[in-house]
Formats: C-alpha cells, structure tokens, sequence
C-alpha cells in the first residue's frame, strides 16, 4: 500500500513536470507574439478603413467636379444661339472651360420641348427646355442626371 | 536534464521581450496615429465638398451656411459675357483648401 502511494506521487510529479515544461521559458515571448499579431490585424482593418475613406473622397469629389461643369454647361447653353432641334444631338462646344451641351427634340412630348444635355467625362445632366427665337428657356426643377428617354440609344 | 538547465535564460528572455514590446508597440502607436489623422482629414476634406457643393447649390443665397467653428468660405465672381463663374473657397485649419465652381447664366 505504501509502495502504491509512493509510486503514485512519483508519477504525478513527473507527470506535472512533463505540464510545466513546454510553457516553461516561451510565455513572454508567446504574449510578444500574440499582441504583434493583434497589433497587426488591428492596424491592418484601420488600413482598411483609411483606405475606404479616401476612396469615398475622390469619388465624391469627382461626383461634385462633374455635375459642377455638366451643370455650367447646359448654363452656357442657354446664352448660345440654336438651331430649330431635330432628333439627332446638335452639340456646342467651349473647349478652353470644357463647357459641351448639346440638344434635341424631346421624343416623350409634343414638339415644343428640347432636351438639353449638360457633359462632363461621360457625366451627362439633362434638362428640359423649351426653344424660342434660337434661345433656351429652362424649364425650372426638369433636371434629371440619367437618361429622360427609357432607350439608352436616345441619349447618347 | 534538470531544472536548473532553464532558470537561467528567463532574466534576459524577459529583457529581450520587453525590448521587442516596446519597439512593437510604439511602431503600431505611431503607425495609427497617422492613419487615425489620414482619416480625420479624409472626412473633414468630404465634409467641406459637401458644404461647398450646397453652398453652390443655393448661390446667391448663401447667408443661411453653417460651417463648422474655424471654418472660413470665400465666394469670388468672374463675368464671362452674360455669366458669372463663381467659385467657392474652404479653408478648413490644419489641412488644405477645397473650391468648387459653376456657371450661372440666368442671374
């Protein structure tokens, strides 16, 4: 009985040693590597988040640059002469503050309105407007930045 | 092998983990303080194209624009035959100023 009892202490020292060695001498540096770990996944979702701010900035940015100059060109348009519209795009030009409008006859009315159309790096504005003596009138708040006509083909 | 064999390198594995600690965390300290800073600049610079966006929006009548404390604008006029380019200007402390411009023909 004595013999058992010795040999189960012995055992369970040795088997509590065999526990404590593998941890013995590494915990600080397995710590080191398990915060540098956190560190980087943490620093790397801030990158990320950065990164996002930044690319939301430039598109808004070029968002408000293109409806600025779209916008000033169908302004422009109203101060120019014009001919009676067609169905085809008669277009004008101011290359030296890249001003581009261009106009037609409006294909969902009666014959009176024109569309006129403001463009800027593929950005297009439209604007409903009505043709007198040559001149534009704006038809006040008939803006709309997508394609008034529902076939693609009609505004380009 | 005994115990003893160990006991002996925990002093300078400490000071070898405290030394790569430190150049760790103020690597990641100043690493976030400058991303933190990039994206604070990054949303006060959107903040300030929107303001000078409505601030176009609503020309000529721009007396009702709130812009945050320390924030200046500056609206400047230039004639081209029947129009008026006007451009606006926003300064924002500690980062760089915004403009936007537009022409308006039916003044």
């Amino acid at each position: 009985m004595l013999r058992l009892k010795i040999f189960s202490m012995i055992a369970m020292r040795q088997a509590f040693k065999l526990l404590q060695l593998p941890s013995k001498g590494f915990s600080s540096l397995q710590m080191i590597l398990i915060i540098m770990s956190l560190g980087i996944i943490m620093m790397k979702t801030f990158s990320h988040i950065s990164t996002l701010w930044q690319k939301d900035y430039i598109q808004y940015k070029r968002y408000y640059q293109q409806f600025n100059q779209a916008q000033s060109s169908i302004e422009w348009a109203i101060t120019q002469q014009w001919t009676i519209p067609t169905e085809h795009w008669q277009c004008q030009e101011l290359l030296t503050y890249q001003l581009s409008a261009c106009i037609k006859v409006a294909g969902l009315l009666n014959g009176e309105y024109v569309i006129v159309k403001g463009e800027f790096q593929r950005f297009k504005l439209f604007h409903l407007a009505t043709l007198y003596n040559g001149k534009l009138t704006l038809q006040q708040g008939h803006w709309l930045d997508y394609c008034p006509n529902n076939k693609s083909q009609y505004c380009e | 092998m005994t115990d003893n064999h160990f006991t002996g390198f925990s002093l300078i594995e400490l000071l070898v983990s405290i030394l790569l600690f430190s150049i760790v965390m103020l690597g990641l300290v100043e690493f976030q303080t400058v991303l933190t800073s990039t994206i604070w600049q990054a949303k006060k610079r959107h903040t300030a194209q929107t303001m000078a966006f409505e601030i176009l929006d609503r020309y000529p009548d721009t007396q009702v624009i709130n812009l945050p404390a320390q924030w200046n604008f500056k609206i400047m006029t230039t004639r081209y035959h029947q129009c008026q380019i006007v451009k606006v200007i926003i300064w924002i402390p500690s980062a760089e100023e915004i403009s936007q411009q537009r022409w308006f023909c039916r003044l």
